[in-house]
């Protein structure tokens, strides 16, 4: 019986986005994964583990808020080496950042002597880390139907078949 | 004169695999950068697909209305668990521009 599709309705979904462009957000992406680091790392825990996007919307939530506060505090300290350095990303065409070396120091000293956050190292953020929840691991994420159950043991003595298998010549 | 050619060679061989390695760091660094921004991405995409589901489904329920024996929102599958929905059926309502968009899209820029 074919069931019913359940969709969270649009009052659920709303959320505080963030209205940021690309290179905005390629040029604070360092500092982002080094702060914001724990309820990302919760949020895409949730979303493998139960491999739905309708039960990690909270977690989703609050990725939104940390990304806010993140942003909102870079505007109230270092505006403007942070303007110059995403300018100077959004200028070259791949936004590669090697051509902005200059501007990502000036911006990653202010940040340090204002916040106090450090530049996380070449490899750092690719690290393998374990993640603590308060959610219980789901129980047959993928909805499998009942298994059946496996075959019971064999009791009593069991030998080697005399003369060998007698499949040798037909084993295909 | 062979030596100064294989000096030579040598020399640009060391160079290229000095600028390689070099490379290969500013790629890990960008990657990097990617990761960094993948919850944020990821969420987005959830809401936006979830947004477009809710629509759809009201549209249905408002377009099927007077069909009889047709229940709104009836899955296609037999099984409880979340089936990624096509983009052809996300984008159904909308004009063909926006799926043509979403699935070439990125081949255009590239």
């Amino acid at each position: 019986m074919p069931t019913k599709l359940e969709v969270p309705t649009l009052q659920e979904l709303k959320v505080d986005e963030i209205k940021v462009s690309s290179s905005v957000l390629k040029a604070a992406a360092h500092h982002y994964g080094s702060q914001c680091d724990k309820p990302n790392k919760e949020f895409m825990l949730c979303r493998w583990e139960e491999k739905d996007p309708r039960k990690c919307l909270e977690e989703g939530r609050k990725v939104n808020e940390c990304a806010l506060n993140f942003f909102r505090q870079i505007k109230g300290n270092c505006a403007e080496s942070f303007t110059e350095y995403w300018t100077c990303l959004d200028y070259s065409n791949l936004a590669e950042l090697r051509h902005c070396r200059k501007q990502q120091h000036a911006f990653d000293s202010c940040v340090l002597e204002k916040l106090g956050w450090e530049r996380p190292d070449l490899g750092d953020l690719s690290k393998v880390t374990k993640v603590a929840t308060s959610r219980p691991l789901p129980e047959n994420p993928y909805h499998s139907r009942p298994r059946p159950e496996p075959n019971q043991t064999i009791e009593g003595k069991l030998e080697p078949a005399k003369h060998g298998s007698r499949l040798f010549f037909w084993n295909w | 004169m062979f030596g100064i050619g294989i000096g030579i060679m040598v020399f640009g061989y060391w160079r290229l695999f000095k600028w390689n390695r070099e490379r290969r760091r500013l790629q890990i660094e960008e990657l990097e950068a990617r990761i960094a921004l993948m919850p944020l991405l990821q969420a987005e995409h959830d809401r936006r697909t979830l947004r477009m589901l809710r629509e759809n489904l009201e549209e249905e329920a408002v377009i099927m209305k007077d069909v009889p024996g047709w229940k709104v929102g009836e899955s296609v599958f037999h099984t409880d668990r979340w089936v990624t929905p096509l983009s052809e059926e996300l984008f159904n309502l909308r004009p063909r521009e926006e799926l043509l968009h979403k699935r070439f899209g990125f081949l255009w820029y590239v």
